[in-house]
C-alpha cells in the first residue's frame, strides 16, 4: 500500500469542548492535523480532555466551538450526514461495547450489512479474514460473554475494521483488561500500524506510543502542550508539565 | 336425545316439584343449565374468540405504540446531543421536545384515570356516531390504554442498556432511530420481558371492561347466560377459568421466549 | 385513646343493638329506570320505590334500599333469604324456577324507540336488526325473538341502548313503555320516535327468595289492600301523567 504521509487526513481546528453549561472545560482550543497513514498516540493525566479530543473526533461530542474537517469535509456543519462519515473512522472503546445479543460474526457483519449493504456472503467473508488475522476464527460464533477481555477487545477492533475505516480511534483500548491480556490486543494494534492504518490512540502503554506511534501529543488541561516524535517526547521534552507526568508514569 | 339431556331429566323432575337437589345433583343443574342447555358452551366459545382477538391486537398495537412513546421520553431525545444552531436543527429539537412533552402528559392521562372511563368515552364519544365493529373500538380503547403502561415498562427496559451500547452502534455509522432498533431495543425487550408478561396479562382481563359497550366477550358471554339461567355465579367460573387458560398460554409463550433471548448470557 | 376506645365501643353496641330491634327487609333494584326506580337529588326514587314504601308500611316491617345492576337483583333475592327484588322484573316462568314472585302489580307493554324517519313500523321490520336492550329483562328477551341472538345488543343499562341508537349503530332499541316515555319525555330528543308494535310484555312482580314464604304472603296482602284502596292509579298519575302529557304535546 502506498500511502502519501503528508496528506492531511483530519485537521482540527481551535476545537473546545464545555461542559455544564460551561462550568467544565475539557477543551481550550485544540489544533491538531493527522496525516493519512499517521499514528498518533494521545498521552496525558486524567482529566486532561484526551478522551474528549478522541469523542470529539466522531462528534460522539458535540463540540461547543471549533471545527473538524475530514478528508477536506467539514463535519462540524450541522447540515452534513454525520452518519455516512462516522462510517469511515473506526472507533474502539474502553470497555469494548459488543453487542452482547449478537454473535461474534453478526456483531462484525451487522453494520457492512445494514449500512453498506453488503451481501451476507460477502460480509461474512470479509469478517472471517479477520477473525484469522486476529486468530480467533473458531470463535465466531460465540457470544460477547463467552470471550475473555482480552478476546473481546480484538474482536471489538476487527468489528470497527469490517466497515473498511479510515481512520481508527481508541479510547484506552488496554485499561480495562488485566495485565495478562494487554500483550494479545497490543500486538494486533502493532500489526494494524504496519498495515498502514491511520490511527489515533489514548492510551497509558508508554511503551506501545514510544515503539509504534509516529507522533505523540501530550495534552494537559484541554490542550496540546507538547507533540512531537516519541524521542522528542520521551528523551528531550522542553515542557515541564510534560517532564512531571513522564516521571510519574514511567 | 343425548346423554346429558337423559341425565337430566330425572333432576329436572325434581326442580319441577320443588324437590330439594343434592350436592351432585345441583352440581349437574348448574353445569346442564349453564354449557350444555341449548349449546350454551358454544357462546362461551364466541367470547373466548372475541376476547382472543381484542387482546391479540390490543397488545400488538399497545406494545408498538409503548415503544414509540417510550422513545419519545428517552433524556438522550430532550439533550438531543447534535443540536446545533442549524435553523432545521433548533425545528427538529422543538418538534422532538414537544413529542416529548406530549408523550409525558399521554401516559399520566392515561394512568391516571380508570380504564372503564376510557372505554366509555372512546365508544360514546370519539366514535359516538360512527357504525363501526365493537371489537375495533375494543382494540382501540385497550391499545390506547395499554401503550402507557407499556411505555414506561420499555423506557425502564432502554435505560437499563449500557450507553456504551448506543456509542458503538452510533460509531459504526448508525443512525440514532437504527441504533435504537437494531442494537438497544432487542437488549431492553430482554429485561422488559417479564414485566411486559404481566402487563399482556392484565389487559387480556382488563378486556372484561368492554362488556359495558355490549361487545360479546367472555365475561359479557357469562352475563348473558347468567341473565337466561339465574345462576348466580356458575357462568363466571367457567368464563374464569377460560381467562386462566389464555393467560397461561401466554405465560408459556413468554417464558419460552424470555429462555430464548438468554441464550446470549452464558 | 381511651376516648377512642369509648367511641369504638359505643359504636358496637350501637350497631348490635340496631340489628337486634329490627332487621329490615333489603330491597334490591336497579336505579337506572324511571320512572320506576331512579336516582334523583342523591336518593332513589320511583313508582316501584313509593309501593314497597306503602307495601312494607301496611305489612309492617322496614325496608333498606340496595342498588345494583339489574342482572345481579335476582342473585341477589336468590342468595339472600331477607331481600326481595322491586326493580320493574316481569313475572317470567325461567325466573319463577329461582325466585317466588309476589301477584303482579302492573303490565305496561312494551315499545320499540327508532329513529325518526327509519320506516320501521310493525315487528316484522324489525327482523334482522340490529336491536339493543338492557340485559336480562323481557325487552332482551323479545328481541332476541325477533331479530336472533346475534343481533341482539345487550347493555348494562339500557340508556347506553339509547346511547348507540343516536350514534346510528343500532336500528332499534326495545324498553318498557313507561320508561321509554319517560325518557323521551326527558332526553328531549327529536330524532328518537316511540313505535308501539303491540309487543307483549308480562306482569311485573315482585321476586322473594323461595325459602321466605311469609314474606311473600305479607307482601301479596299488602298488594291487595292497596289495590283496593286505589293506590296504583294514584301512583300511575303521579308517574306516568308528565308522559302521556308529553305523548298528547
Amino acid at each position: 500500500m502506498t500511502t502519501e504521509k503528508n496528506e492531511v487526513l483530519i485537521s482540527v481546528r481551535g476545537l473546545e469542548k464545555h461542559f455544564k453549561g460551561g462550568e467544565l472545560k475539557a477543551l481550550r482550543g485544540v489544533d491538531a492535523d493527522i496525516c493519512r497513514g499517521e499514528v498518533v498516540v494521545v498521552i496525558g493525566p486524567s482529566g486532561s480532555g484526551k478522551s474528549t479530543f478522541l469523542r470529539c473526533l466522531n462528534l460522539l461530542e458535540q463540540p461547543t466551538a471549533g471545527t473538524i474537517s475530514l478528508a477536506g469535509v467539514d463535519i462540524t456543519d450541522p447540515t452534513v450526514d454525520i452518519n455516512l462519515h462516522r462510517q469511515k473512522m473506526g472507533m474502539v472503546f474502553q470497555h469494548f461495547n459488543l453487542f452482547p445479543h449478537m454473535t461474534v460474526l453478526r456483531n462484525m457483519t451487522i453494520a457492512p450489512i445494514k449500512l453498506l449493504k453488503k451481501s451476507r456472503e460477502e460480509a461474512e467473508a470479509k469478517a472471517r479474514s479477520l477473525l484469522e488475522r486476529v486468530n480467533l476464527e473458531d470463535r465466531e460464533d460465540a457470544y460477547p460473554s463467552q470471550l475473555s477481555g482480552g478476546q473481546k477487545q480484538r474482536i471489538a477492533i476487527v468489528r470497527a475494521l469490517c466497515m473498511e475505516p479510515e481512520v481508527m480511534l481508541f479510547d484506552e483500548p488496554t485499561s480495562a483488561l488485566d495485565p495478562e491480556m494487554v500483550g494479545e490486543v497490543l500486538d494486533v494494534m502493532k500489526e494494524l500500524a504496519l498495515s498502514g492504518m491511520t490511527m489515533i490512540c489514548v492510551t497509558h502503554e508508554m511503551g506501545f506510543a514510544r515503539e509504534v506511534a509516529d507522533r505523540v501529543l501530550f495534552m494537559d488541561e484541554g490542550k496540546i502542550v507538547e507533540e512531537g516524535t516519541p524521542e522528542e517526547i520521551f528523551s528531550s521534552q522542553k515542557e515541564q508539565r510534560t517532564k512531571d507526568f513522564l516521571n510519574k508514569v514511567l | 336425545m343425548s346423554i346429558f339431556e337423559q341425565w337430566w331429566l330425572p333432576i329436572a323432575e325434581l326442580v319441577e316439584n320443588r324437590q330439594p337437589l343434592n350436592f351432585f345433583q345441583n352440581l349437574y343443574k348448574e353445569i346442564y343449565m349453564n354449557a350444555i342447555k341449548d349449546d350454551r358452551w358454544l357462546l362461551y366459545l364466541d367470547g373466548l374468540w372475541v376476547t382472543l382477538k381484542v387482546s391479540f391486537f390490543a397488545i400488538l398495537a399497545g406494545t408498538l405504540l409503548g415503544t414509540v412513546l417510550a422513545v419519545l421520553r428517552l433524556p438522550s431525545v430532550t439533550d438531543y446531543r447534535y443540536r446545533g444552531n442549524h435553523p432545521l436543527k433548533k425545528l427538529g429539537f422543538g418538534v422532538l421536545r414537544f413529542f416529548c412533552w406530549f408523550a409525558k402528559f399521554y401516559i399520566d392521562l392515561i394512568r391516571g384515570t380508570p380504564l372503564l372511563l376510557q372505554v366509555l368515552i372512546i365508544n360514546f364519544g370519539v366514535f359516538g356516531s360512527i357504525r363501526i365493529d365493537k371489537v375495533i373500538i375494543g382494540v382501540i380503547a385497550c391499545a390506547l390504554n395499554s401503550a402507557a403502561y407499556v411505555a414506561e415498562i420499555v423506557r425502564g427496559g432502554i435505560m437499563s442498556v449500557d450507553p456504551g451500547q448506543t456509542e458503538a452502534g452510533r460509531s459504526l455509522g448508525f443512525s440514532g432511530l437504527a441504533t435504537m432498533l437494531w442494537i438497544v431495543l432487542p437488549q431492553a425487550a430482554k429485561s422488559a420481558l417479564p414485566s411486559l408478561c404481566n402487563e399482556f396479562i392484565a389487559l387480556i382481563k382488563e378486556t372484561s371492561i368492554l362488556s359495558y359497550i355490549a361487545l360479546t366477550e367472555l365475561t359479557k358471554a357469562g352475563d348473558y347466560i347468567r341473565s337466561r339461567t339465574y345462576s348466580a355465579f356458575t357462568p363466571y367460573i367457567i368464563s374464569g377459568m377460560l381467562y386462566l387458560l389464555l393467560t397461561l398460554i401466554l405465560t408459556t409463550l413468554i417464558r419460552k421466549l424470555e429462555r430464548r433471548l438468554r441464550a446470549s448470557d452464558h | 385513646m381511651k376516648k377512642l376506645i369509648a367511641m369504638l365501643l359505643a359504636l358496637t353496641l350501637g350497631l348490635t343493638a340496631a340489628v337486634a330491634a329490627a332487621e329490615p327487609v333489603v330491597v334490591a333494584l336497579n336505579p337506572e329506570y324511571p320512572p320506576f326506580e331512579y336516582v334523583e337529588n342523591g336518593e332513589i326514587v320511583g313508582y316501584d320505590v313509593d309501593l314497597i314504601k306503602a307495601v312494607a308500611e301496611k305489612a309492617g316491617f322496614e325496608v333498606e334500599f340496595n342498588a345494583m345492576a339489574f342482572d345481579s337483583v335476582i342473585s341477589e333475592v336468590m342468595a339472600n333469604k331477607n331481600t326481595i327484588g322491586v326493580s320493574g322484573i316481569s313475572i317470567t316462568d325461567e325466573r319463577k324456577m329461582n325466585v317466588d314472585f309476589s301477584e303482579g302489580y302492573i303490565n305496561a307493554g312494551l315499545i320499540v324507540v327508532v329513529k325518526e324517519g327509519s320506516g320501521l313500523a310493525v315487528k316484522d321490520d324489525l327482523k334482522g336488526k340490529k336491536i339493543g336492550a338492557q340485559l336480562g329483562t323481557t325487552s332482551d328477551f323479545a328481541a332476541e325473538e325477533i331479530t336472533g341472538q346475534a343481533n341482539t345488543e345487550t347493555y348494562k343499562t339500557f340508556l347506553d341502548a339509547i346511547k348507540d341508537l343516536q350514534g346510528g349503530r343500532l336500528d332499534a332499541v326495545i324498553v318498557d313503555k313507561p320508561v321509554g316515555m319517560a325518557l323521551l319525555a326527558g332526553l328531549k330528543d327529536d330524532s328518537l320516535v316511540i313505535v308501539d308494535m303491540g309487543l307483549q310484555a308480562d306482569w311485573y312482580g315482585i321476586e322473594v327468595n323461595k325459602e321466605n314464604p311469609e314474606l311473600l304472603e305479607k307482601i301479596n296482602a299488602a298488594l291487595k289492600e292497596l289495590e283496593a284502596s286505589g293506590y296504583y292509579e294514584e301512583l300511575a298519575v303521579k308517574y306516568f301523567s308528565a308522559e302521556e302529557e308529553a305523548k298528547a304535546e
